[in-house]
């Protein structure tokens, strides 16, 4: 039984709830006119209660949700039945906010005789934000071209978009409840599967990998695939995530465009080779000796014929770099000897113009793993063009040296020099310098391309200081880690 | 079939371009070896049957319906011939230092090494010169 004294405090409790609850709770008529506004609606909608009092609710509504307001039927009434609607509702300052109303009938004499209602209003803006947020983002997952998977920390597959279907052959719900593995795993390899799950759940890192894979009809495709282990505040992994392309397609293109280029260097070479066996043959005397003049004829058509031989090496060289597909035979390699062997094949060349050759190679330098096929390219494309674009009787001058992380080469000559204008398209396919295009017309404009292409393949720098007139100066460096092996495909022609 | 006897030796020369077998032919004979010449897998297997071949000239694909890659299996599995150096002579890539099914130009799962696979001498024809090739026969055969 409760004492007034109770009943006071309980009273008192019940108005201090009402008057501070975040919420605002009101009383309303049938037809929504406010009777009671609690203070909360002044920090909600900027108006005091009594503005409210007596206005009907519906002023304050946004016009468009004017319909989400129920109109009660009576069964409802009588049931007391809850509603809850959301809606916009006009600021003082008339902009507008989200709440969400929880509205019930109630008939209750302290009122009055007809039925109320009383509502509890809830600022959701921001909620909704987020929500539409979310639902923006579903929205964009859904309508990926790029099949985008979530498995939870089992790796059990808990989504799929759409996408999945037109990679894989089987439609979401065939998927979802199956272990990863079924889209990951593919056809590759047991040693594939376990760097994979080693990655993505040991070391807590993306994986990133082409993988092999059979669709449901049977057909086969490629999938050029990213996963994601998401972690949680723990750093333990919460879930998965998996987003694949299919490249089945770009991959024939490739491999149709590298056949192609094979296919017409070999019809290419077959007149060349036929052209350049028979002038051998001539030049040797085989069909007996010529004069001097027929000689120096013959010789310079030979060169020529030469020179498209090299012009279709170093195409195909370029096609396979680019294509990816280029071996990397890394092996435990002493810098210094390669760059010997490269300066023995170019020995003629740099005595018949007499050019003077300085070496200074660091004594004991550690042996560095690179593919020395690769390497001894550079340094010939390097060399090549130093002893080609100096003059007679001009210097080149080759360092080796270590630093702290690299080895470093440095190939010196004082020769025609690069323009200022021309350096920095030096790299770039089949660019040569007029400054030496007039003088020496034997140069594809393909050999540091190349050069650049092997050496960003294997994890160096090539850059270059050169005035004109004065000389150049071309640097490789090549990190003392060395460059890891890669199984590729083909192999560059020497 | 000719008198062969001012040749010391007999290539058998694979070779369907009859410019090629015009030079090689020239070539070799010029310095006392005999070249007999097949276009396809069959006509070389029968020049094979009829005459003592001390080294084969292989030029990569074949008319007919065996390749090079079919031909020199065929070879290696027979035991009249399977001692018999071959040399691949091809303008076809050099696919690094494995063989490639080469009607397919495509890595075999587990690619094996030109010697591996039986293959003496490896070369591009259009980066080799016809001395070079000249010099491998000749130490291959044993002669001057």
């Amino acid at each position: 039984m409760k004492t007034a004294q109770h009943k006071s405090i309980e009273t008192d409790i019940l108005s201090i709830i009402v008057e501070q609850t975040t919420d605002m709770i009101a009383i309303h008529s049938f037809d929504w006119n406010y009777l009671y506004v609690s203070p909360s609606c002044k920090h909600l909608l900027g108006y005091d209660p009594e503005e409210l009092l007596n206005r009907s609710a519906f002023e304050y509504f946004h016009p468009d949700d004017l319909k989400k307001i129920a109109s009660y039927e009576s069964e409802d009434m009588e049931k007391q039945k809850i509603h809850t609607i959301i809606y916009r509702i006009k600021r003082k300052d008339n902009g507008y906010i989200w709440f969400e109303t929880t509205i019930k009938p109630i008939k209750d004499s302290r009122l009055g005789e007809e039925t109320r209602l009383i509502t509890v209003s809830r600022d959701i803006t921001a909620r909704r934000s987020s929500e539409e947020m979310v639902k923006k983002f579903v929205q964009a997952v859904e309508s990926a071209s790029d099949t985008i998977v979530m498995a939870n920390a089992e790796g059990v597959i808990m989504y799929t978009n759409p996408a999945i279907f037109s990679m894989t052959g089987f439609k979401p719900p065939e998927v979802i409840g199956k272990h990863a593995n079924f889209i990951w795993e593919g056809t590759m390899d047991k040693m594939f599967t376990n760097t994979l799950w080693q990655t993505i759940k040991e070391k807590k890192q993306p994986f990133n990998g082409d993988i092999n894979n059979v669709r449901k009809d049977g057909t086969k495709y490629i999938a050029d695939t990213h996963i994601s282990p998401i972690l949680d505040e723990k750093k333990e992994v919460s879930f998965y995530v998996g987003i694949a392309r299919d490249i089945t397609k770009a991959k024939e293109v490739d491999r149709m465009k590298t056949e192609f280029i094979s296919l017409a260097s070999h019809q290419l070479r077959t007149p060349l080779t036929s052209i350049k066996w028979r002038l051998e043959m001539l030049l040797k005397g085989d069909e007996g000796n010529l004069n001097d003049k027929q000689k120096d004829y013959v010789s310079n058509i030979n060169a020529t014929n030469e020179r498209m031989i090299d012009l279709i090496n170093s195409l195909l060289n370029i096609s396979r770099i680019e294509s990816g597909r280029l071996i990397i035979d890394s092996r435990s390699t002493k810098l210094p000897e390669l760059m010997n062997s490269v300066l023995d094949e170019v020995a003629t060349r740099i005595a018949d113009k007499n050019i003077v050759l300085l070496k200074n190679f660091q004594p004991e330098l550690p042996e560095i793993n690179v593919d020395p096929k690769l390497i001894m390219n550079v340094y010939l494309n390097i060399l090549t063009n130093a002893i080609k674009y100096t003059r007679e009787k001009g210097t080149i001058s080759v360092d080796i040296y270590e630093t702290n992380k690299e080895i470093i080469t440095k190939i010196t000559d004082t020769g025609y020099g690069i323009p200022k204008a021309d350096q920095d398209k030096i790299f770039q396919k089949f660019f040569r310098s007029n400054n030496i295009s007039q003088i020496e017309t034997d140069g594809t404009g393909l050999g540091l391309y190349l050069a650049k292409a092997i050496i960003d393949a294997s994890n160096g720098k090539i850059w270059f200081e050169s005035e004109e007139n004065k000389g150049t100066s071309f640097y490789v460096a090549l990190d003392k880690s060395g460059t890891a092996p890669k199984k590729g495909e083909v192999s560059i022609t020497i | 079939m000719e008198d062969g006897s001012q040749y010391k030796k007999e290539v058998l020369v694979v070779e369907d371009d009859p410019d090629f077998v015009k030079i090689i032919t020239e070539k070799l004979e010029k310095n006392g070896i005999k070249v007999l010449n097949a276009k396809t897998a069959d006509e070389s297997i029968d020049l094979l049957e009829k005459n003592k071949i001390d080294l084969i000239w292989l030029d990569h694909y074949l008319v007919g319906d065996k390749t090079g890659y079919d031909f020199v299996t065929f070879i290696k599995e027979d035991k009249r011939w399977n001692r018999i150096p071959i040399f691949l002579i091809t303008n076809y890539d050099d696919y690094g230092n494995t063989v490639v099914q080469m009607e397919q130009m495509v890595q075999e799962e587990n690619p094996k090494t030109y010697s591996e696979f039986g293959i003496d001498k490896y070369f591009v024809k259009s980066n080799t010169s016809l001395d070079t090739i000249l010099g491998e026969v000749k130490k291959y055969l044993k002669i001057a």
